[in-house]
């Protein structure tokens, strides 16, 4: 174990930054967990590499259509399939849906290759520079991409969302629709500019991820549940605080890894956090809240009358 | 060819028990529970610990089980359905990992489970056990539509649904004695498809699994005779069109997968497992 897994292991997971930030702001906005939203990475990547591997096209054009078809596919998917659910709150109803349009996308896609894993060849980033401790290892160009989404993209979401008149929108809309409605705001302009950026954000994850990684069906399968755990145990209006909590995540799990006979542990972090979390809002929570109850209530009978 | 039969007889039995103890928990009694692998998967190590190590450690996932059992119970009342759901899919990663990070348990790789009783792969004998536990299965679930307990599992159902009946309809104990039945089934599937494959590894308990047989059992509903009749074509669907048609197993249970998963999906605006939600 060394401080170069530690660091490969929070590099690696800094991919998942904008799916982070993506599912957030979705589940926020919905009042649910959209399980199936990580997945248009997948399709975004695949489509990428239609684009760019199979079509011809050049490498901006392939990214860029792959990051727009992510984000209408997730504007259509939301309207299509969850947008009834959020309307009638019903989170249990749309995370069974949401289970379901994931495992059609995952084996979709693995159907149609076949179950292999593809690597992207004409669209491999060309750029890359050796770096030395703390990281020992070739940084490319999706790496400082990542990097960059980290360092900026999760403050100005934060920033946007909390600061901004689009933002008190947003929040609105995620607080009290019917509410928000009466006052004038264009739900509906609201959700689609919504999952529009959420899905673009997963898009831009799996692609990212697809550049350095390579290809395969589950690509966007484990890491759903990851920020699915991180999404629960932060809260999904946290979001730099979740941008953080996932890459220590990632770190934490390679630093299992690195830990002789604890390998396998490595896998159980995630759910570790998604267990904490549950426990944490409804079981800790309301006892932690009923106990201060009974203590301010014990303290103001002991309070000297006069 | 008739042992290749027999093969997919065991297995599609075996697997079918398994959607019909879900069914049980999820679809009678409408708690979002879908880790009913969790339970197979501490049977199946069990079993092999027990072969290895001696009788203590089968009591000791017995024992395990039965905790389960308990908290899972526990916390039915404390959930949200959407979380609670969630929170037995991340029980089953868990015991995955502490699984593959044991080495005496034999790490990622697993270990062996073959039995002098049970010869492993040899589906005749198998096929006595396979067959009553279906049965047995089928039965209680049909038992479920025609007893009293029944009627009280279906009244701690819709009491779920509704906070203020929560408090008149004694729910910890029909919750739990349904759990207790479910993980049983379950149980016993494990220990038999342990002792069945010869080997049992981490992939026992891998969400993977576990969400396809989700798909199923929601698939099913509440009717015993729906319920098996989807649970069984589920499981053969793969290895029978294999066998006739030719095509790669791997590949027919992908569609199998796509065409239940957009059952789900269409089922879904109809309030599955009859689920509202009570926060």
């Amino acid at each position: 174990m060394s401080v170069e897994t530690l660091v490969g292991g929070l590099l690696r997971a800094t991919y998942f930054v904008p799916a982070v930030l993506g599912f957030c702001l979705a589940a926020r906005h919905g009042g649910y967990l959209p399980l199936w939203l990580p997945q248009c990475g997948t399709i975004a990547a695949y489509l990428a590499y239609y684009f760019a591997e199979r079509s011809g096209w050049n490498g901006a054009c392939s990214l860029v259509g792959a990051l727009i078809a992510g984000g209408v596919l997730g504007v259509a998917c939301h309207r299509l399939l969850f947008a009834g659910h959020v309307a009638r709150r019903e989170p249990y109803a749309a995370l069974l849906r949401g289970v379901a349009v994931s495992l059609v996308i995952e084996n979709v896609v693995g159907l149609m290759s076949s179950g292999y894993a593809l690597a992207f060849e004409t669209l491999r980033p060309t750029w890359q520079v050796v770096c030395g401790w703390p990281l020992n290892d070739t940084l490319r160009l999706p790496d400082l991409v990542s990097l960059g989404a980290l360092a900026v993209l999760a403050p100005a979401l934060w920033l946007s969302v909390n600061h901004t008149r689009l933002g008190l929108a947003y929040r609105a809309v995620a607080s009290d629709r019917d509410l928000a409605r009466e006052h004038g705001i264009n739900a509906d302009r609201i959700d689609t500019l919504v999952i529009f950026g959420a899905s673009s954000l997963c898009a831009c994850s799996g692609i990212l991820y697809a550049l350095r990684y390579g290809l395969t069906p589950q690509m966007m399968t484990t890491p759903a549940l990851k920020i699915v755990a991180v999404a629960v145990a932060v809260g999904p209006d946290r979001l730099l605080i979740s941008a953080t909590a996932v890459v220590m995540m990632g770190g934490i799990e390679r630093l299992c890894q690195g830990i002789p006979g604890a390998a396998g542990l490595e896998h159980g972090v995630g759910y570790t956090v998604l267990i904490i979390g549950v426990m944490a809002n409804y079981v800790l929570r309301p006892l932690w809240r009923r106990w201060a109850l009974v203590m301010g209530k014990e303290r103001f009978n002991e309070r000297p009358v006069g | 060819m008739n042992a290749q039969w027999a093969d997919i007889g065991v297995r599609t039995l075996l697997d079918s028990s398994l959607v019909l103890a879900q069914v049980l928990i999820l679809n009678r009694l409408g708690i979002p529970f879908a880790a009913i692998t969790l339970f197979a998967g501490l049977a199946a190590y069990g079993v092999a610990t027990a072969l290895h190590f001696g009788p203590l450690l089968f009591i000791l996932a017995v024992a395990l089980s039965v905790l389960l059992v308990v908290v899972f119970t526990a916390l039915v009342r404390a959930l949200p359905q959407d979380s609670y759901l969630l929170l037995t899919l991340a029980m089953l990663g868990v015991g995955g990992a502490l699984v593959s990070a044991s080495a005496t348990l034999g790490g990622q790789l697993g270990m062996s489970s073959t039995s002098s009783v049970l010869r492993a792969q040899e589906p005749g004998p198998f096929l006595w056990c396979a067959v009553p536990l279906f049965l047995l299965a089928f039965g209680l679930i049909w038992l479920l539509e025609r007893s009293q307990f029944g009627l009280a599992v279906e009244v701690a159902r819709m009491a779920r649904q509704e906070k203020q009946a929560i408090s008149l309809i004694p729910l910890w104990p029909i919750t739990a004695l349904v759990f207790f039945i479910a993980s049983g089934l379950a149980f016993s599937s494990g220990a038999f498809q342990a002792l069945y494959t010869g080997r049992v590894d981490p992939n026992v308990f891998r969400i993977e699994n576990a969400i396809p047989l989700l798909v199923a059992t929601l698939a099913g509903g509440r009717s015993p005779w729906r319920a098996s009749a989807i649970a069984l074509t589920f499981f053969i669907f793969p290895d029978l069109f294999s066998l006739l048609v030719g095509y790669q197993r791997n590949a027919m249970a992908q569609v199998r997968e796509i065409i239940w998963s957009v059952a789900i999906i269409i089922l879904a605006e109809k309030q599955l497992a009859g689920a509202r939600i009570v926060r």
